[in-house]
């Protein structure tokens, strides 16, 4: 099975929020929803003082989200492991939302279901990339596929200071490192 | 059945992103249907955006279906406690101003009637560069501009000098070694520069910015440099004389583009760099790293693009230092070396109708000259166009008094702000951009801003308002002789940068039209905007002025130097600063952008955890915010983005101009001899905080 990454450059990004508006705007979400979040992590050093984190669903190699939901609406496609919630299985008891560390999946009381990223999955069967990646000003977002046996390449990690630590999920985020 | 002619539905029209981010705005592609916008996206064939847009842009939809968008005219109802609104007709309102307008006229003071208009939030460039000087010079009125509390300080800073810049930021990513963001941070205020960053970077080029704060630029930049606030004219003066002193200045440049380098070369024999080093806080290694790096890298792009210097009460002074230490490194006039300012095309001045201005002793446009205008009760009647000065303005207390003496105030804007909620009689709703038809440009290209769909409620675009007010004041074709909008616009288009450009011929070129001449090596001819033609060391013009030829440093006023009791007082130097979350106060403080709302709900006051720690203050506390001038209750974030000593906050926020002070170093004489200067000293505050 192969695992479909977002990859993430801390030295790219400037906290802009470009891509939190192109994901709310552009996949109409409602007022309360807000799938990818930029945040300021905390401070190293100097320049480091300024640093941002870009991050939404991590579309985890375990999701604990499918894992604990009592309505099974969660389903992770086998071609690249897109973690994905069918919205008309959810029954809206947020089970999801106390056990992702990430706050990927969110309630959104207007329509009495949790919604969550999904990758943009159609645009990227359609072979686009998503919208957060195609916005972004700084080139900070990217994404990639790994195949199950295929090792991280070199000059990436799996996590940065500052990123919600979560030992067995295995979140598909890659962070280059400079 | 459809006309045999009628044009087929389209259903995407291009136009220009509607915040007036300086020098250069993104195209936008507006998709329609049923009369309504669906979507805005960026338009790919934009010279600048290429098809990207930022927070700001890419919520603009929300701009047009805010619900809390003005849409009728209203009108205030005195209240004995509270004033309450009541929606009223156009034409009352019309009748009312320009009953007043005439009985000013009529009683020989023409003067009493004014016009103030910002930049941004009036949509159009010719809105507020033909029109509102058209109307205004017609009517005799006095004219204010937003341009004073945004660039003015900084434009005086050129004038001395004689160098205007007019670089394009996408040279810089494509040719610059090397960009230097002086007191600039395009991250935040015009993120479509950041693709040419990232294009320097990715050839291997250094970014420098100079900031007191850890700004977003500063956090993609190579080198982080932090000066105390009002210090730059001694650093930049450190690093002229190192270059000067370790012959690595451009010898053929200054021999034969400048003036008065033999004054300057000895005026600079002062700064040290262990002078500079105490003056500024900035390590002496830094300072001669960064004189190396100017004087050995070629081509050095400098960016200046905004106003943030000329809002400190040393702006014109460090303006003209930093500009005088760039031209020794002879960068100017080369591919990919000079400096990042300005628009370099102009629509059709000569329909200001400069001529028709009856003489009169009008305020000049310069803050000091406003306030005397506006506490003397000189100003009877003001139209406030796209503009919210009881929020933008420093010191508010003082402003709000000196608003309260005019006889009646009309504010044309898009939402409901604080200039309307605490001082305007008539609130009257503005189209925004999608809504009419217009011009932009780049510095290079010319595009049409489309008309997309059909304006709200009974929204009206400037033009049809003045154009409304003109023809009740008797003068309806002097002012807008005009058939159409159309033809209007085409006459605009009768400059030198537009030969031959047309409204129909720019329609359906989403890539816009090449403006003559091009923007490309901008004063590579060696011809400057001074007396002598020359880049000017010693300026010439000064003297007359009694303001300083060279660029002498001094101490800022609210400074422990000189005035150590205030600065006891009010320990901490305030900042004013920029996120790319907010435009100024656009959009009544973003509050009537949901999106943006989200992403800054509140203002947050920046101060370092050392200081917060010394007046046990936690993140997220509030506190009051206060100077001799007002005070403000704000949440605070902890943060080492700001200095020890200083604090910063949004300058979206009305809360900053609590305590800013209501003051210009430059008087109207200046404003009146250079056409700019006259900017409030925002920067230059001390404040205390206390634990709300």
């Amino acid at each position: 099975m192969a695992q479909r990454f977002f990859v993430f450059d801390p030295s790219k990004c400037f906290g802009c929020h470009g891509c939190t508006a192109a994901c709310k705007l552009g996949r109409g979400l409602g007022s309360a929803v807000t799938w990818r979040k930029v945040a300021k992590l905390p401070p190293h050093a100097g320049l480091k003082d300024l640093m941002f984190i870009s991050n939404a669903c991590c579309h985890c190699a375990n999701p604990e989200c499918l894992r604990r939901c009592p309505a099974k609406a969660y389903v992770k496609r086998s071609e690249d492991g897109i973690v994905m919630l069918i919205e008309s299985r959810c029954m809206g008891c947020r089970y999801c939302t106390f056990v992702c560390p990430f706050g990927a999946p969110q309630f959104d009381p207007d329509k009495g279901v949790v919604t969550k990223c999904d990758f943009c999955v159609d645009r990227i069967d359609e072979g686009k990339k998503p919208l957060c990646i195609e916005t972004c000003f700084g080139g900070a977002l990217d994404m990639l596929v790994l195949e199950d046996d295929e090792e991280i390449p070199e000059g990436y990690s799996r996590t940065i200071e500052g990123f919600p630590e979560s030992p067995d999920m295995l979140p598909s985020v890659l962070f280059k490192i400079s | 059945m459809n006309e045999p002619n009628a044009e087929p539905q389209r259903d995407v029209f291009y136009t220009t992103c509607p915040y007036n981010c300086w020098p250069v705005n993104c195209g936008m592609a507006l998709k329609v249907k049923d009369g309504k916008v669906i979507s805005v996206e960026g338009n790919p064939h934009h010279d600048i955006g290429r098809g990207r847009l930022c927070v700001k842009g890419q919520s603009a939809s929300q701009i047009i279906y805010s619900d809390k968008r003005l849409i009728y005219p209203k009108e205030r109802v005195k209240g004995r406690k509270k004033d309450t609104w009541k929606r009223v007709s156009w034409e009352h309102a019309l009748n009312k101003i320009s009953t007043r307008m005439t009985a000013n006229i009529r009683h020989g003071k023409r003067e009493a009637n004014a016009l103030f208009h910002s930049h941004g939030n009036i949509v159009q460039r010719v809105n507020w560069t033909i029109l509102t000087p058209r109307f205004a010079n017609i009517f005799g009125m006095t004219l204010w501009d937003g341009n004073f509390n945004c660039w003015y300080d900084v434009g005086v800073g050129q004038t001395l000098s004689g160098y205007w810049g007019m670089m394009n930021p996408v040279e810089m990513g494509e040719h610059s070694s090397c960009l230097v963001n002086w007191a600039q941070d395009p991250a935040a205020s015009m993120a479509n520069m950041v693709q040419d960053i990232m294009a320097l970077k990715e050839r291997g080029g250094k970014v420098i910015t100079i900031d007191p704060r850890v700004t977003q630029t500063a956090a993609l930049s190579d080198i982080h440099i932090r000066p105390r606030p009002g210090t730059d004219a001694a650093l930049a003066n450190a690093v002229a004389n190192m270059i000067v002193r370790a012959n690595l200045y451009d010898k053929n440049f200054v021999q034969n583009s400048t003036y008065g380098f033999e004054w300057y070369s000895d005026f600079l024999k002062d700064y040290t760099l262990e002078y500079a080093a105490a003056v500024t806080g900035v390590p002496e290694e830094q300072i001669q790293e960064l004189a190396m790096i100017m004087a050995k890298e070629k081509p050095l792009c400098l960016n200046l693009s905004r106003g943030a210097l000329g809002k400190h009460s040393n702006g014109y002074i460090m303006v003209h230092a930093i500009l005088c230490a760039f031209a020794l490194t002879g960068n100017i006039g080369t591919i990919g070396g000079g400096t990042i300012w300005g628009e370099s095309i102009e629509f059709n001045e000569e329909l200001q109708a400069k001529d028709r201005r009856p003489s009169r002793d009008y305020a000049p446009n310069n803050l000091n000259s406003i306030m005397k205008a506006l506490e003397s009760g000189q100003v009877d009647m003001l139209l406030i166009l796209g503009a919210n000065p009881l929020s933008q303005w420093p010191e508010h207390d003082r402003v709000l008094k000196a608003f309260k003496k005019v006889g009646l105030i009309a504010a044309w804007d898009l939402f409901e702000n604080k200039t309307i909620r605490e001082v305007a009689d008539f609130a009257l709703p503005a189209t925004c951009w999608a809504e009419e038809l217009g011009l932009r440009a780049t510095q290079k290209k010319v595009y049409l801003m489309e008309k997309a769909v059909e304006p709200r409620g009974e929204c009206v675009e400037c033009s049809e308002f003045l154009k409304h007010l003109a023809a009740r004041l008797g003068h309806r074709e002097d002012f807008f002789p005009w058939e159409t909008k159309e033809e209007f616009l085409n006459e605009a288009l009768k400059c030198n940068h537009c030969a031959g450009m047309t409204v129909n011929r720019l329609g359906r070129r989403p890539g816009g039209l090449e403006s003559v001449p091009m923007a490309r090596k901008a004063y590579s001819d060696g011809v400057f905007r001074s007396p002598s033609g020359k880049f000017e060391f010693y300026s010439t013009v000064a003297e007359p002025l009694r303001l300083p030829p060279l660029p002498r440093h001094t101490e800022p006023f609210e400074s422990p130097g000189r005035e150590p009791e205030k600065a006891q007082k009010y320990p901490f130097l305030l900042i004013s600063s920029r996120r790319s979350t907010h435009f100024h106060s656009f959009h009544d403080s973003h509050k009537g952008i949901g999106m943006l709302h989200e992403l800054e709900p509140e203002p947050l006051l920046h101060i370092n955890p050392s200081d917060a720690l010394a007046k046990g203050i936690s993140d997220g506390d509030y506190v009051v915010m206060y100077n001799n001038r007002g005070q403000a209750r704000l949440k605070v974030e902890l943060t080492h983005e700001v200095p020890p000593g200083m604090l910063s906050l949004n300058d979206c926020w009305p809360e900053l101009n609590e305590v800013t002070p209501c003051f210009a170093p430059l008087q109207p004489e200046v404003t009146k001899a250079f056409g700019c200067g006259g900017e409030p000293s925002y920067q230059d505050a001390r404040v205390q905080v206390r634990k709300a």
